[in-house]
């Protein structure tokens, strides 16, 4: 090996330890915050508040998914704000919940499939209310709560088949 | 952590650990509702998006602008009201950090104006001398000192792509330059650092 290619081995080794973070001298936030133009807020009708609570609850427990065919869902959350946005995540989700459940044994999967049911049915039934009566703050409630429910549901799917280090021998 | 595996009767055993790729876990969904929540106006969601991300932006900033502490604070400041203002298109496709680093380059590159003369490593000064050999290990801080001393285009692409990682069609576009320019400016930016470490590490 020549002085050339040993000199750039000592230089990539030493430019790949050099941190990738560096905090500033003092906290910038202060500045950026009073500079940001925040929206104004309008006001909003009944349905439109729990579809924005609904919305709220499953980005606050980080999940977002749909029904295992994908049906309700479908319906559900092309009505929720900004929903190009939360489809994308939704899409994500249920990649994770679908590729997981074939992990489950039939039994396990079976009870699942049957909860979620359960689930979806009292969704629907109370989404019909809703569509009959768009400003009831308890209907808006309850689907709110159910709705959680179920993403919760897929959440806990997800989250019980994490994958685990496995070795193997060479 | 590993563990052997293997028979009794067998010459060797080698170990080696798999860890399973899980590219769902690779997806931020905690990050993913901080900008979705950001993007309907919520200053505090973005704040915390401002915590994750602040040492590695500045970092960049202070990098590309050649190490002037006061000029990467007002790009990376610049840099999330510029991000605040294009949450709107921003895609959860892309990488966040890498959507902020883009914009950090523009910051950087717009706020560059004709400014007194700095001391930068000149390229005659060196090429002519005979190469000498780096010591086995260079101090960050000098290192440091070297890349701020750099040119500012050959410290651009190698801030970019040495140490960040972004690719040469990357860089290029970030910069505006040809691929073939990012090369040659990396190119031209290792031989200057070199040449100037050599020359400070006899």
């Amino acid at each position: 090996m020549n002085i050339t290619q040993k000199n750039e081995q000592i230089l990539e080794r030493a430019l790949a330890q050099l941190p990738h973070e560096i905090e500033p001298g003092h906290d910038l936030w202060g500045g950026i915050a009073t500079q940001l133009p925040l929206p104004a807020r309008s006001r909003q009708s009944g349905a439109r508040v729990a579809m924005g609570a609904i919305a709220g609850c499953l980005l606050g427990a980080g999940v977002l998914s749909l029904s295992i065919d994908g049906r309700l869902a479908d319906t559900r959350l092309t009505s929720l704000p900004d929903s190009n946005v939360l489809m994308t995540v939704r899409s994500n989700q249920l990649s994770a919940y679908r590729s997981r459940l074939p992990l489950l044994d039939p039994d396990t999967r079976a009870r699942v499939q049957r909860d979620l049911a359960v689930i979806q049915a009292a969704e629907a039934d109370l989404a019909s209310a809703l569509k009959s009566d768009p400003n009831s703050a308890v209907v808006s409630r309850l689907y709110a709560s159910t709705v959680r429910q179920e993403f919760d549901f897929y959440d806990t799917i997800v989250r019980a088949t994490e994958p685990v280090i496995t070795r193997i021998p060479i | 952590m590993q563990e052997a595996i293997g028979n009794a009767g067998e010459e060797s055993a080698v170990t080696r650990k798999v860890t399973t790729v899980d590219p769902i876990a690779a997806i931020d969904f905690a990050e993913q509702r901080l900008i979705l929540l950001a993007r309907k106006g919520d200053a505090l969601a973005f704040e915390q998006l401002y915590r994750r991300h602040v040492g590695r932006v500045h970092a960049l900033c202070l990098r590309l602008s050649g190490g002037r502490h006061d000029r990467a604070e007002d790009a990376t400041q610049e840099t999330f009201l510029a991000a605040w203002r294009a949450l709107p298109k921003f895609s959860l496709q892309s990488r966040f950090s890498t959507w902020l680093h883009r914009i950090g380059v523009n910051v950087v590159l717009q706020s560059e104006r004709p400014r007194a003369r700095r001391i930068e490593i000149q390229e005659d000064d060196l090429l002519d001398r005979p190469q000498r050999a780096l010591p086995d290990s260079l101090p960050p801080l000098d290192l440091e000192a070297g890349i701020a001393a750099l040119p500012d285009g050959a410290r651009h692409v190698l801030v970019l792509v040495a140490l960040y990682g972004y690719t040469h069609e990357e860089t290029a576009a970030w910069l505006g330059i040809a691929e073939g320019t990012s090369k040659a400016q990396l190119n031209r930016a290792r031989r200057l650092l070199t040449e100037r470490l050599a020359l400070e590490f006899p």
